[in-house]
């Protein structure tokens, strides 16, 4: 970190400092052990039970490991939280901004013993909200002086932690069921996903696929990798489908098919395969480039929360406060296509996957995905996919 | 069981003076210990475990309940142990190296310790080689490793490939959370258990 950058670092968590009441120091890496907060400096423990340089090095390695934050105790029982202050855990001068003693000890309980012949004050308390609170405020400030790009952060961590949840989810129904199956249909509504520009909803999928991948493959790496192949050529035809070049999108597989070799850990291997999914959906569907984004985008989610219901053009307009014809205008404008047509490829997609995936009749089908009736639903069906719903059945999708 | 329910309580709300109270308070009742230990205890690491999941509560909170529980199992310890031990197998336990959560190894150990075994606890980062070493000067019929995180339990494949280098005759078992019987098989450990109860049922087995 640069000079001028570490002042102005060391004088925000002095501002920390001032606020929560609670000591904070700005430490550089070093393998031998670092600095640690004054505090430890005088604590009898030191030289004994804890050697502080290296107990709070740990608590560094750790917060390089979770996403840039980590709270621990102290061998004494006294909470110390560390925050990364850098955006490459690879720099060897990397800085880490360092909080605490806090006694976490409820309030009406003794609290953390002092050792015996310790001159110092005791450390404040603060209840496990306060230390959150503490901890966010840290993270954050670290996150600004390590030039950390917030919403790559954001994705880092959501991302992270959703994949490890989901291992966990994936590896009790295993235990719980005698086959595991990869969960094949995850995959189709996966693409649509994509092709409609569902940002959300495709990393929910995307990560339970992720997590079932790595069950079926007993962790091999390699296995995983050709899994994951899989995975971004299916994504890349499904941007395709959305709208997408089709040369850019392919030349881009080429790259994304290289750059998966050289994977180590599943945990980057996850991270970067969400980056590119997120890269896929944006080539579908760029919402910083148009007009009338915030409205269209909110139009949007309600009409893909609401398709398979009766939905009218009034009652989408409504949600948005703009008049039916305004509404109607933009969308013509700027999504190429009627809102009826929209809908219609919604519903047709959807009741796509039903087809496919499951027995039942027709005619539910077209209830179900929002149509009125059968004969309308055919019709429509027929002209966007160009065979009849049966057809399509029978030969699965295959023409 | 209300006393039961006060002790899951406490647990999860961090509070470890009072909860070696109410463990101490139950087995005076006459409750048993392994009772209290897996509806008093574990359950309530289950509730946070699901809290943490959802956002409900953070690292801070978890952090508490970890040491209300600790408190409580010192207090539960002794009784947990069976009264004139015979030994009857020795296990050598930790977790692996680059990973430093010990709530599950700890436990196990409990429960084999309750099964009437020697355990070696070599705690956490422990490498291949303080296993293999363990194992031979304690002459240990297993070794058992834990790992929490997917990025660790790899580090379970060198225990055992290097068992097998060496020639050391124990076998290796493999628990934790991100562990299945599939990684157990591929990685050719002798045995996965889902939780500390089954560990210290098939530790005994391999031991008789």
């Amino acid at each position: 970190m640069k000079d001028e950058l570490v002042k102005s670092a060391q004088e925000q968590l002095e501002h920390l400092a001032g606020a929560c009441g609670i000591g904070c120091t700005l430490a550089e890496f070093n393998v031998q052990g670092v600095m640690p907060p004054a505090f430890c400096l005088g604590c009898p423990m030191r030289g004994g039970a804890c050697r502080a340089e290296r107990t709070h090095l740990y608590g560094c390695y750790e917060a390089d490991r979770w996403q840039g934050q980590y709270i621990y105790y102290c061998p004494l029982g006294y909470i110390f939280i560390v925050a990364a202050f850098y955006d490459d855990v690879r720099d060897p001068y990397r800085r880490y901004g360092l909080a605490g003693p806090i006694d976490m000890s409820n309030a009406d309980e003794p609290g953390v013993a002092l050792p015996e012949g310790f001159a110092g004050a005791a450390p404040p308390r603060r209840n496990t909200t306060q230390v959150n609170d503490i901890a966010s405020l840290l993270t954050t400030l670290g996150r600004y002086f390590g030039r950390v790009d917030p919403q790559a952060a954001d994705d880092r961590d959501s991302g992270q932690a959703q994949l490890q949840n989901l291992l966990y989810e994936v590896s009790d129904e295993m235990r719980d069921s005698d086959e595991a199956s990869y969960p094949i249909s995850a995959e189709r509504e996966l693409m649509q996903m994509i092709s409609l520009g569902d940002k959300s909803g495709s990393q929910e999928l995307l990560n339970k696929l992720m997590g079932h991948i790595f069950f079926h493959s007993g962790a091999d790496l390699e296995v995983i990798k050709a899994r994951v192949i899989e995975l971004i050529v299916l994504l890349s035809r499904a941007s395709i489908d959305g709208g997408a070049d089709v040369d850019k999108i392919i030349w881009q597989n080429n790259t994304y098919i290289t750059d998966v070799q050289s994977f180590h850990s599943l945990e980057a291997l996850s991270s970067w395969l969400t980056q590119v999914m997120h890269r896929f959906i944006s080539y579908v569907f760029d919402f910083a480039e148009i007009k009338h984004a915030d409205v269209l985008y909110k139009a949007l989610k309600y009409i893909r929360q609401n398709y398979e219901k009766r939905l009218t053009l009034e009652e989408v307009a409504a949600q948005v406060y703009l008049s039916k014809s305004y509404l109607s205008k933009i969308f013509n404008d700027e999504m190429n296509c009627s809102f009826t047509n929209y809908i219609n490829s919604l519903r047709i997609e959807k009741s796509k996957t039903l087809l496919l995936d499951s027995s039942a009749d027709i005619i539910e089908i077209a209830l179900e995905v929002g149509f009125d009736d059968q004969s309308y639903f055919t019709k429509v069906f027929k002209k966007q996919v160009g065979v009849a719903p049966g057809r399509f059945r029978e030969t699965r999708g295959l023409i | 069981m209300e006393i039961l329910n006060e002790i899951s309580t406490l647990v999860q709300q961090g509070r470890a003076p009072k909860v070696k109270e109410a463990v101490a308070k139950a087995l005076d009742d006459g409750v048993d210990a392994k009772t209290i230990l897996e509806q008093g205890l574990l359950s309530a690491m289950s509730i946070v475990g699901v809290k943490f999941k959802n956002n409900e509560v953070f690292v801070p909170e978890v952090l508490i309940a970890a040491r209300a529980l600790n408190a409580a199992l010192e207090v539960l310890k002794p009784h947990l142990i069976a009264e004139g031990v015979e030994e009857k197998g020795t296990v050598v336990i930790g977790t692996v190296k680059g990973d430093l959560h010990d709530i599950g190894k700890n436990l196990v150990k409990m429960m084999m310790e309750g099964k009437g075994l020697k355990v070696v606890d070599l705690g956490v980062n422990v490498s291949p080689e303080q296993f293999i070493e363990a194992a031979k000067d304690n002459s240990a019929n297993i070794i058992a490793c834990s790992a929490l995180l997917t990025t660790t339990m790899n580090e379970m494949k060198n225990v055992v490939d290097l068992v097998k280098e060496s020639k050391v005759n124990v076998k290796v078992m493999v628990g934790g959370a991100p562990i299945t019987q599939m990684f157990c098989d591929t990685i050719g450990a002798d045995c996965y258990t889902p939780d500390a109860a089954s560990a210290a049922d098939a530790a005994l087995a391999f031991c008789s």
